[in-house]
């Protein structure tokens, strides 16, 4: 067998499956074998390739159009049909629906099946974070974290994140909260006495405690206070990071639930965040990030999705495709695995994007809210009280 | 020609590149999709099916496989896993995964072409580009040049 016609055949359905770090390093193998793993389109393909994960829904979260609640559909993974719309839980001790003012976020991703749901504004109170079971409907609330801080401290902004730690079988929340710790009682930015304080929630052990894990001068900037991205066992923020006096730089933070260590990645330019708008987005592989570009004068707008191969490692950013000329896109919302890419619209609500093709596609939901998460989803009868699965048949779907 | 055993299970010879006969269940066979259509063509009539691509080294072990996994729908998940990962371990190098690799496109059995895939791109995850080139024989044709501004451009991947 020659080496041609290996890899002519077979050779891209091998190459898919490396991880991204492989993919660029064998571009310096031959001229066809970099031609190939440069191509965007080979490197969507094989950032979205996951064989492990058979996702079997997206559930989308948004408020129902009459009753103003917060509801959930699930739609089929393939074919994007409606399967099922309910309301999203509201276990005593989580009282979001009497306060229709408040929004009310799943926090990260759908992780092994479980969802962690967030009001923004109440992260730090008792009940203000829920972890829930959509294929049981059980719920559990997460306690308040309690803790005993300096004197002249007081806190600024919290993020949360949710992932799974798949080497103790362990769904866990992160908190980040920055502190202030000043004795003059200046808010000085320059000011060391900045810090991070990371707070861990184990469902396992069902309590949070602080871990040692911080980058000094760092500032999560969230636009959401929960929002970021999870796949299984690492989550991501925006931040701003401190590279010199008054030198501010735009960075990626990651917070990984195994080795529960927090690392910084200089976004590919400086300042990314300040004046677009920014998403991200968990893929198999790696985190996408989407930036939308505006020319207000010639009222156009672009959305760069750019992808970081390597968590750490400023150099591994790739610009993938530019999604363009349709004015009536908002934000971007998460990604197929079709590579297709859901965003809202202020009129329409839903729709998909093929970034390659640009082809466009509607979605069917009943809301008209610009206010859609969408989260691929699968589900488990893992119990929230203590951890033993039961088989996974899915009790959500039939009546 | 078709011969039934005692369970009255439909039994098919398929024939190797270099001769030899193999004597299985139909529905063993039909794992493979290439000689399900076969079968439903009707052109085992000759009494066996002529697999012209496949050596009989490779083919006992695609039969191997496809045993294992026609008997096991009801067994546990893992325990197949298990199988799997020892059935390729046995498999030992490169060429012989790639052996079976162009088997399982040829016969296109889904299943196995994925586990063999997968084999081969752990293998290789951790590999140089020249230790790539050299187990698959693959032309260095890059100018030194040309060979030291890829290698620029995509430095982190080897640090």
């Amino acid at each position: 067998m020659s080496g041609k016609d290996f890899l002519e055949e077979l050779v891209l359905d091998i190459l898919l499956r490396l991880p991204m770090k492989a993919i660029v390093r064998f571009r310096c193998v031959s001229k066809s074998w970099g031609t190939l793993l440069s191509s965007p389109d080979f490197v969507y393909k094989s950032l979205l390739f996951d064989e492990e994960n058979k996702y079997s829904h997206f559930m989308v979260k948004y408020r129902d159009v009459n009753t103003r609640n917060f509801v959930f559909s699930l739609l089929s993974h393939d074919t994007l049909d409606l399967v099922v719309t309910k309301d999203l839980p509201n276990p005593p001790g989580f009282d979001y629906a009497h306060n229709r003012g408040l929004d009310l976020q799943i926090v990260g991703s759908c992780c092994n099946g479980l969802i962690c749901l967030g009001s923004s504004e109440h992260i730090n109170e008792e009940g203000g974070i829920v972890l829930w079971n959509p294929a049981t409907s059980e719920t559990k609330v997460v306690p308040k974290l309690e803790v005993t801080r300096p004197p002249r401290t007081w806190d600024e902004n919290n993020y949360l994140g949710f992932g799974f730690d798949d080497k103790t079988n362990d769904y866990k929340i992160v908190k980040v909260t920055g502190l202030w710790c000043n004795p003059v009682g200046s808010r000085d930015y320059e000011n060391p006495a900045y810090k991070n304080e990371v707070a861990l929630y184990s469902m396992k052990n069902g309590s949070w405690k602080i871990i040692d894990a911080t980058i000094p001068f760092l500032r999560l900037t969230c636009e959401s206070r929960l929002c970021c991205t999870g796949s299984g066992n690492i989550v991501y923020w925006e931040a701003y990071s401190r590279e010199g006096h008054h030198v501010y730089k735009n960075a990626i933070v990651c917070f990984d639930m195994g080795s529960e260590e927090l690392k910084a990645t200089p976004t590919p330019e400086d300042h990314m965040f300040s004046w677009q708008m920014c998403s991200l987005f968990s893929l198999h592989k790696s985190l996408a990030m989407i930036v939308l570009r505006e020319d207000k004068q010639r009222m156009q707008k672009s959305f760069e999705i750019w992808a970081l191969f390597e968590a750490g490692v400023k150099d591994s950013w790739t610009k993938l495709f530019t999604v363009a000329g349709f004015p009536e896109l908002e934000g971007p919302l998460g990604f197929q695995s079709n590579g297709d890419i859901f965003f809202e619209t202020g009129i329409e609500g839903l729709l998909t994007i093929n970034p390659l093709t640009q082809a466009r596609r509607d979605v069917q939901v009943v809301g008209k809210d610009c206010n859609f998460q969408i989260v691929p989803y699968k589900a488990t009868q893992v119990s929230l009280q203590e951890e033993t699965e039961v088989g996974s048949e899915n009790a959500l779907i039939s009546p | 020609m078709s011969i039934t055993t005692e369970n009255n299970e439909k039994m098919i010879t398929l024939m190797s590149s270099d001769g030899e006969e193999f004597v299985v269940e139909e529905a063993v066979a039909a794992q493979s999709q290439t000689i399900k259509h076969l079968i439903e063509d009707g052109c085992s009539t000759e009494g066996s099916i002529p697999l012209p691509n496949v050596t009989g080294r490779v083919l006992s072990e695609v039969i191997q496989y496809c045993k294992k996994h026609s008997s096991s729908d009801d067994k546990e998940e893992k325990e197949l896993e298990a199988w799997d990962a020892e059935f390729v371990k046995a498999a030992d190098d490169h060429v012989a995964l790639t052996d079976l690799m162009m088997a399982a496109n040829f016969l296109d059995i889904k299943g196995l072409l994925d586990l063999v895939a997968q084999t081969l791109a752990n293998m290789i995850t951790g590999k140089s580009p020249e230790e790539v080139r050299r187990m698959w024989n693959i032309k260095n044709d890059f100018t030194p040049e040309e060979a030291e501004k890829v290698r620029k451009e995509n430095q982190w991947a080897f640090e």
